[in-house]
């Protein structure tokens, strides 16, 4: 029950964190399961997870209207219902990285929806805004951000408890089709960061990008000798 | 009788851009935000609740820029209020009020998109992530530092420039030195990039040196191809991720 309890709370920072106040990067997967692995008692294995997660979005862009995955909730969610069945010693961490992924990619998608549902419901706010300035008391608007703040920490509760619940079920079923210990989690990482490369290298695209990226290269194999 | 804007009531703003977006809509976008951090000023600039509601109303029309820049906007809405109040000479009516909100949230949206989302949020990651191979828990810790001291400067600054020059804040960030910043923070992001690729390909848990780079490179380019042929995002990922897994698997 407590480790639910963390994962709910792990979920509310998230999506506050998105949009709603402050907006510090600590939705991004690397923190958010890092923090989330800290409160459940397993810290490698949360930043492990999130590590998987972090390039996916990276170049998806939270611009004004634009529907966006709202990936902070469901790594936490995703992650959280992994640590629980890795916890209970009934999975390894390549299995559990793979349900994570397949987990929380669609639910992302999900949860971009639930933010919009939001919004949409929080346009009720400007006309009651609007009738307490007529009423001398515009200090209401101060209220209706705290709603905002709250709707937010609600929505990451919902999309954390049911994305972890999901990633229990399929974590369950992988380990059913006999697929334990079948993949390497370091294989699986380099893998996801290969990937995450890929889908980030759009916003370095441009030609002028390209010998900062080569230079990038050369430093990172200097540094792997040297260290 | 008009006043000005307390310095504690400018730092109930800056503290109030913090929760920018919280009342987000459709229909007024940031509206609410805008409106919420200026409210302390407001109350200090107009003695008049008739004078200061019609200034608050002012504000309640549709606003969106970039959630850390707005504090630009917001010094400087300020300040116009002031002069506003006051009649000084050269403070702006109603309509030019409307524009210049326009105008910020168009210069200081497309600034701080190219800058923050596009270019110090993924330098930042992929550092994180490299700090993360070097030594796993230090992984956030590096994201979130590196991320936060520029992007809470950046906030303080802009309240506190947006207030002393005004409407003249945009030509101040919006030209050659905004231009500057976003591409340096984007060579520094390529250079990260590069980095990541032959850190995680020799980091001492490798599959091996040729068989992490055939692993990275064909992953990578899966990725770019996908992204780029794909308008459904979502899909594109989870085939990339069920390549990744198979490839695993297999080998």
């Amino acid at each position: 029950m407590s480790a639910w309890i963390v994962v709910a709370a792990a979920g509310a920072v998230a999506a506050v964190d998105t949009a709603a106040f402050f907006q510090g990067m600590f939705h991004q997967p690397l923190v958010i399961c890092t923090l989330l692995g800290a409160g459940l008692g397993s810290p490698l294995e949360g930043a492990y997870l999130g590590a998987l997660l972090q390039m996916l979005w990276l170049s998806e862009l939270p611009v004004g209207a634009a529907t966006y995955s709202d990936y902070g909730p469901a790594a936490a969610g995703a992650a959280g219902g992994a640590l629980m069945v890795l916890q209970s010693g009934h999975a390894d961490l390549g299995l559990a990285g793979l349900a994570v992924l397949l987990t929380a990619v669609p639910l992302a998608w999900v949860g971009g929806h639930i933010i919009r549902v939001q919004r949409e419901i929080q346009s009720r706010f400007l006309p009651r805004v609007i009738a307490s300035v007529e009423r001398n008391r515009p200090g209401r608007v101060r209220w209706y951000i705290l709603v905002g703040i709250g709707h937010s920490a609600i929505r990451g509760v919902v999309e954390a408890a049911l994305t972890a619940a999901v990633a229990l079920l399929l974590l369950w079923g992988l380990k059913a089709l006999g697929l334990e210990g079948q993949i390497p989690p370091y294989a699986l990482l380099a893998g996801m960061l290969g990937a995450g490369l890929g889908v980030t290298l759009k916003l370095f695209s441009g030609k002028e990008f390209l010998p900062w990226l080569a230079g990038g290269v050369m430093v990172g194999i200097i540094t792997v000798v040297v260290l | 009788m008009a006043g000005r804007a307390r310095r504690s009531s400018r730092f109930a703003a800056f503290m109030a851009s913090f929760a920018f977006q919280a009342g987000y809509s459709y229909d007024g976008f940031q509206n609410l935000g805008l409106a919420a951090a200026l409210l302390p000023a407001l109350n200090d600039i107009y003695d008049d609740p008739q004078e200061r509601n019609e200034a608050f109303r002012r504000h309640l029309e549709f606003f969106c820029a970039h959630p850390y820049l707005a504090t630009f906007a917001v010094g400087a809405l300020i300040k116009a209020e002031e002069d506003r109040a006051a009649s000084s000479p050269g403070a702006m009516g109603e309509a030019e009020l409307a524009r210049f909100k326009q105008v910020c949230g168009s210069v200081l949206g497309s600034l701080g998109d190219r800058f923050f989302w596009a270019g110090l949020r993924p330098f930042t990651a992929v550092v994180g992530l490299m700090a993360y191979l070097i030594s796993p828990l230090y992984g956030a810790l590096t994201l979130l530092l590196l991320y936060n001291v520029p992007h809470v400067l950046v906030r303080a600054e802009g309240m506190r420039m947006g207030y002393e020059l005004g409407p003249g804040v945009l030509p101040a960030i919006g030209g050659e030195p905004g231009a500057r910043a976003i591409l340096w923070v984007k060579r520094l992001g390529a250079v990260a990039l590069g980095m990541l690729a032959p850190l995680t390909i020799m980091h001492p848990l490798t599959p091996g040196l040729l068989e992490g780079t055939i692993l990275m490179a064909a992953a990578a380019a899966a990725g770019w191809w996908l992204l780029r042929r794909h308008r459904q995002r979502t899909l594109s990922l989870l085939i990339l991720i069920m390549l990744v897994g198979v490839y695993c698997l297999l080998t």
